[in-house]
């Protein structure tokens, strides 16, 4: 199958996918026991006011008129405009949208940066003193709530010893770099880095724990296979064999993981950006949640299910590039 | 069908169908199906032991598992006892289960491991609700006795037992609902020889015994000869023999038969003084097999068309260099020159070399033109001209024309045109559609 | 893996061998009273015991054995590739190699005679070092033999390199990384590149395709295992086995997974690439008639011990040991179909504690005798045949049998 054909495949699921996530989101709005109108609207406006309100808004349509007008706005790349600050949700989300990316792939970094490497030295010292370190300190993050993670490391790290700010975002990372590149000047960038490495880490923590237990359950199940063996028996020394074989097969599934993850990191990004007030989707979703600001609400989860498909749709491209057995068509030869 | 007949397969056909989607075929995306089994005919006779043999692949498992209605076939019929299967119901097909009993090869993965022996074989008497606890635990005693296990093992789970023990279990547990008809699938392929040895003795007494009939699936040919009355060869999901088994050990009349029981290594002093004519090449994709015969491009005995004289060698490597251009052309890239090559020494260069690897020497007949202008065109990315100029010029009915199978006497039948008095002609139209000319 | 538990290991040197090792002329291998272990929760399994045999420069030397007599252990005790809870616990395997005996001829005397190194007395790293160049070995099942996610191309262009390393500078195969740097190997892991193939070991490993006999071996050197069938596959991992020219090649298995047809189609490959070379072969299998048609001499193996040894010749027709008599009679032949004889009972159990000093044989001899109850030592029929039973020098006495004393332990139902 050719990518192209496979692109157009993929792109018709991911239509699919995000009409299916619209829909529910659309209908979460009708089964909320919060009624829009009077959440909106303060108790003191006068009733023609009111009434005024409600028809501007669209809200005295029948639900399918709305659903109608909702998806014809989604298709066109409207996503409406939001109840409380009258603001455009595109533009909103604009603004957001990259800090959460900048955080989702900071943090995706962080993981695989420490956890391939940790898996690794805990599969081939397996039950040893360095496995049982590495499993230990597995056990410590998994357990971690990223929040309380987080909370911790603004008071260990930033408060009490100052190497970091406790919250914000001074810098977007385009910006940073075109301050780079067109004036040769580093301090955006290193604002960038500075304000980004503790909710990094935060969000990142969680991730290195699980992937450290699967790249070492991977490296071991590989270990054990035959054609390590003869690996070995043609005399190929050992780095080559863990690190050029046995790592190589043993990232198939880290990466499927990756992937799925970079999805749940965005999910993730909500706490972790209220704790550290990064301004991104998760803490404007929040906001949204709070003022019952439906558009905002859709347009988000929205955002989130799209760039969800098309990572996946990534993730399958890199799979037919690590593991020739896959092939496009979802089947080997 | 006669009386004695308690299994009567006729034309069983399964194709396996990828799972293409709607978007698949909107978009042409659609792979062929997997031809396992196409078009198989026998009967099985009550109380013999009737042995289905052939390679990996062959579809020799796809019908066990169809008889029993484990798959659903997608073309044909197989009655039980003048029923045919694959039009019962529920409880007819209960009842069935009753009558047939299935062992497969792998005593290890298809015992579970969290019951004890004594649980395993009182299982099928629990679903089919037969006999009062008492009588089935009874029976269950007498049934693992029956097949070398003592009573005081019924507690045991099945990790405590090695590789025979569990097939024997495996066998109790097949034999307590008293069936008529076993299907064993490779049941002794996973045991050491020695072991082996003693569950082929125990089936062959539990026969005689309980007068049961079985079908016998496996590759191990030796096996085979010891423990079946009847055997049918299967190549690519088509029948190629069937006869008595000696007849078919002593005189196989079919080339792959022939070749089959020539590839096997005896345990003999003379083993290395003996010198094989067995097969070259490997088995074509059940997706795509071969036209007409599907042994023919691995066939030392190809048949040739009937105005040429080649040696048979050359003959069949020109067989091999058809099939190649039909079915895989791209893997003859490596030999193609630059399609702006204009230069007549390079494209015959590269023109007898693709000749060289297919061992097709110079000929002093009329072939030799033909051939030279076929390797032209292949040389230069005309596969499909080059298939074209060869398959007008050679034809030979084992390619054109499907055999079926032929009485050769004796309660045997070859499916090979070399077995036929007077063979079939040649259609005009190579490559005609060779579908329907079994009927 | 670091194989660090296996490196302390010093192997004991047994105090039954104060006798000297005596070379033949033809002599390539030697290997004495090998004991290889597994240490695991259940016991102590001592998968090969005391196990004696010599493999002659440029024979075929089949070891025929059941699943779990120790055949494939002693395969892979040569070339050092016991996993842990394994361990070579005991025993000498000499190899001849003359340069590496004039290296260690002063510095490790008692490790060198003549032309011979002990290799269980050489440092790890210099037995390890032999691999793929002195010895290679070929496994049962190609499918699952080659990294599914490298192309056979470049896993046997990666054997001709790692000989090339070894060949111009031996020392540097005992180090850690031969030689390859650490960065390009991280690298590798991620990037599915050709970095550690130059260009002349692809050609090398074409022509080797070639040589074994796959057409197009161009094309086929670019594709994947799971693009090739499991008989091409097996042809590929013979290639892949010569790449270093070993002296000695261990085949293990290596027709068990195919199918008939094509099992013929490597058998004589094999012995073709045998003859052509001179190489010689140790032939582990299952199959008497595999080892009838490839093999010059022949061990049978049972319970991690050699029963019995010859040639061809006086296995087949001249055998002693009553196992060897009930493996002949296991297998059902083509050529005729007369009731098998098998042996009753089941494959022994290995482990330590349930081995006992008897002959490993007899639970399961319809001729155990009451002197069977001690281990019986290997006496010599001829020049060309050994065996491990009292047979060996009395006959079979129906009133000194011991039948009765097994039966109730399993067996065959009447």
């Amino acid at each position: 199958m050719s990518l192209l054909k496979f692109t157009i495949k993929r792109t018709i699921h991911g239509i699919v996918v995000a009409w299916a996530a619209l829909t529910i989101i659309f209908a979460l709005r009708f089964i909320s026991p919060v009624d829009i109108a009077s959440a909106l609207i303060p108790p003191d406006v006068p009733p023609t006011a009111r009434e005024s309100l409600i028809e501007d808004l669209g809200l005295d349509q029948p639900w399918y008129v709305q659903y109608l007008r909702y998806i014809g706005g989604v298709v066109q790349g409207d996503l409406g405009y939001s109840y409380v600050s009258r603001i455009s949700v595109n533009q909103l989300a604009i603004n957001r949208l990259p800090a959460t990316l900048e955080l989702a792939v900071a943090a995706t970094l962080v993981s695989v940066v420490l956890s391939i490497p940790l898996g690794v030295i805990s599969a081939t010292n397996r039950h040893q003193v360095p496995d049982y370190l590495a499993s230990f300190f597995a056990l410590l993050g998994i357990s971690t709530p990223n929040f309380w993670l987080g909370i911790m490391l603004v008071l260990l790290v930033s408060v009490m010893l100052g190497w970091f700010p406790t919250s914000g975002r001074e810098f977007g990372f385009y910006e940073a770099m075109r301050l780079l590149i067109l004036d040769g000047n580093r301090y955006g960038i290193i604002q960038w880095l500075y304000h980004i490495t503790l909710p990094a880490i935060t969000l990142g923590t969680y991730y290195v724990a699980l992937l450290t237990r699967l790249t070492r359950s991977e490296m071991l199940d590989q270990l054990s296979e035959e054609y390590v063996r003869v690996l070995r028996a043609k005399g190929l020394p050992e780095t080559l064999v863990t690190f050029k074989h046995v790592l190589r097969n043993s990232l198939i599934p880290v990466v499927t993981v990756l992937g799925l993850q970079f999805g749940s990191f965005i999910n993730g990004a909500v706490v972790v950006e209220v704790v550290f007030r990064w301004p991104g989707m998760g803490e404007f979703l929040i906001r949204a949640i709070r003022t019952v600001d439906w558009p905002v609400i859709q347009g988000t989860l929205i955002i989130i299910a799209i760039t969800w498909v098309t990572i996946n749709f990534g993730v399958d491209i890199l799979y037919t590039i690590i593991d020739p057995r896959v092939t496009l068509e979802g089947e080997s030869e | 069908m006669s009386s004695d007949t308690l299994v009567s397969v006729e034309d069983l056909e399964k194709h396996f169908d990828p799972e293409d989607s709607f978007l698949d075929k909107l978009l042409n995306l659609e792979t062929p199906p997997v031809q396992a089994v196409d078009g198989v005919s026998f009967d099985i006779k009550r109380g013999e032991t009737f042995g289905l043999v052939g390679e990996s692949g062959c579809g020799k498992s796809t019908i066990g598992k169809t008889i029993l209605r484990l798959l659903e076939p997608t073309g044909g019929a197989t009655y039980f006892e003048d029923e045919n299967i694959y039009e019962m119901d529920k409880s007819e097909l209960n009842t069935l289960r009753q009558d047939i009993q299935i062992v497969f090869q792998d005593p290890f993965s298809s015992l579970n491991p969290r019951l004890t022996v004594g649980e395993i074989v009182r299982e099928p008497l629990d679903i089919h609700d037969i006999g009062t606890k008492a009588e089935r635990r009874e029976k269950v005693v007498a049934m693992l006795e029956r097949v070398g296990l003592s009573e005081d093992q019924i507690d045991r789970y099945p990790r405590e037992f090695s590789g025979g023990q569990r097939q024997r279990i495996c066998i109790a547990r097949a034999l307590v609902l008293e069936p008529e008809f076993i299907l064993l699938d490779e049941p002794v392929s996973a045991l050491d020889v020695s072991v082996q040895a003693q569950v082929l003795n125990l089936l062959d007494d539990l026969q005689k015994e309980f007068g049961l009939t079985y079908l016998f699936i496996a590759h191990d040919l030796g096996v085979v000869r010891y423990i079946c009355d009847r055997v049918a060869v299967m190549y690519l999901g088509r029948l190629v023999e069937i006869g008595p088994t000696d007849m078919i050990f002593d005189d196989p009349q079919h080339p792959y038969t022939r070749a089959l029981l020539e590839s096997i290594p005896r345990a003999d002093l003379q083993e290395q003084h003996r010198t094989i004519e067995g097969v070259s090449g490997d088995v074509p994709s059940p997706r795509n097999p071969p036209n007409g015969c599907r042994f023919h491009t691995r066939c030392r005995d190809v048949i040739q068309p009937p105005d040429f004289e080649f040696e048979q060698e050359t003959w069949q490597n020109l067989v091999t260099l058809q099939h190649r251009l039909e079915t895989n052309p791209r893997s003859l890239s490596e030999y193609t020159i630059d399609e702006d090559t204009s230069d007549k020494e390079t494209i015959a260069r590269h023109a007898s070399r693709i000749r060289e690897v297919f061992g097709l020497p110079t000929l002093n007949s009329d072939a030799e033109s033909v051939i030279n202008k076929a390797a032209h065109l292949a040389v230069q990315g005309n596969f499909s001209e080059a298939h074209q100029t060869l398959n007008n010029a050679f034809t030979t009915i084992c390619r054109t024309r499907d055999p079926s199978g032929i009485d050769i006497g004796e309660d045997r039948e070859v499916a090979c045109f070399l077995c036929y008095d007077e063979p079939p002609s040649i259609p005009k139209t190579p490559d005609a559609s060779t579908e329907n000319d079994n009927d | 893996m670091t194989h660090n538990d296996a490196s302390t290991t010093s192997v004991q040197r047994s105090a039954g061998t104060d006798n000297e090792p005596d070379f033949g002329p033809n002599t390539l291998l030697k290997v004495r009273n090998l004991s290889t272990r597994f240490f695991t929760d259940e016991g102590q399994v001592n998968a090969v015991e005391s196990l004696d045999f010599e493999v002659k420069e440029g024979e075929v030397f089949g070891i025929v054995g059941e699943s779990g007599s120790g055949k494939s252990v002693t395969g892979l005790s040569i070339l050092d590739l016991i996993e842990s809870p394994g361990r070579i616990t005991d025993g000498e395997i000499w190899f001849r190699n003359r340069s590496l005996a004039d290296e260690f001829n002063e510095q490790q005397s008692q490790a060198v005679r003549d032309e011979f190194v002990n290799l269980l007395e050489l440092p790890e790293s210099v037995h390890r070092s032999l691999r793929g160049n002195s010895f290679s070995m070929i496994f049962q099942d190609p499918m699952s033999s080659f990294d599914p996610t490298s192309t056979v191309g470049e896993q046997i262009a990666e054997a001709v390199e790692v000989q090339q390393r070894t060949s111009s500078n031996p020392r540097s195969a005992r180090s850690r990384t031969q030689g390859y740097g650490f960065k390009s190997m991280v690298l590798g892991s991620i990037l599915p590149s050709k970095s550690f193939v130059t260009e002349p070991s692809m050609e090398r490993a074409i022509e080797l395709l070639e040589l074994v006999g796959i057409p197009d071996p161009k094309k086929r050197a670019q594709e994947y295992p799971h693009q090739f069938s499991g008989g091409m596959l097996q042809r590929a991992m013979i290639a892949q086995a010569l790449a270093g020219e070993p002296d000695l090649l261990i085949a293990d298995e290596p027709t068990t997974a195919l199918d008939v047809t094509i099992q013929a189609q490597i058998l004589s490959l094999l012995s073709d690439i045998q003859e052509e070379r001179g190489m010689s072969v140790i032939l582990i299998t299952h199959n008497l008639g595999v080892v009838a048609r490839v093999a010059d001499r022949l061990g049978v193996m049972y319970a991690g011990e050699i029963a019995e040894r010859g040639t061809l010749k006086e296995i087949f027709e001249n055998h002693t040991h009553p196992y060897t008599a009930g493996l002949l009679g296991s297998i059902p032949e083509i050529d005729e179909a007369e009731r098998l004889r098998p042996i009753p009972g089941n494959v022994p159990s290995l482990l330590d504690h349930e081995m006992g000093d008897r002959c490993y044989f007899a639970d399961r001899c319809p001729k155990a005798m009451e002197e069977c109850m001690e281990k019986p030592p290997e006496y010599e029929i001829n020049d060309d045949h050994r065996v491990r039973c009292y047979l060996a020098n009395r006959e079979f006495d129906e009133d000194r049998s011991i039948r009765d004393h097994f039966d109730g332990e399993g067996g065959e139902p009447s």
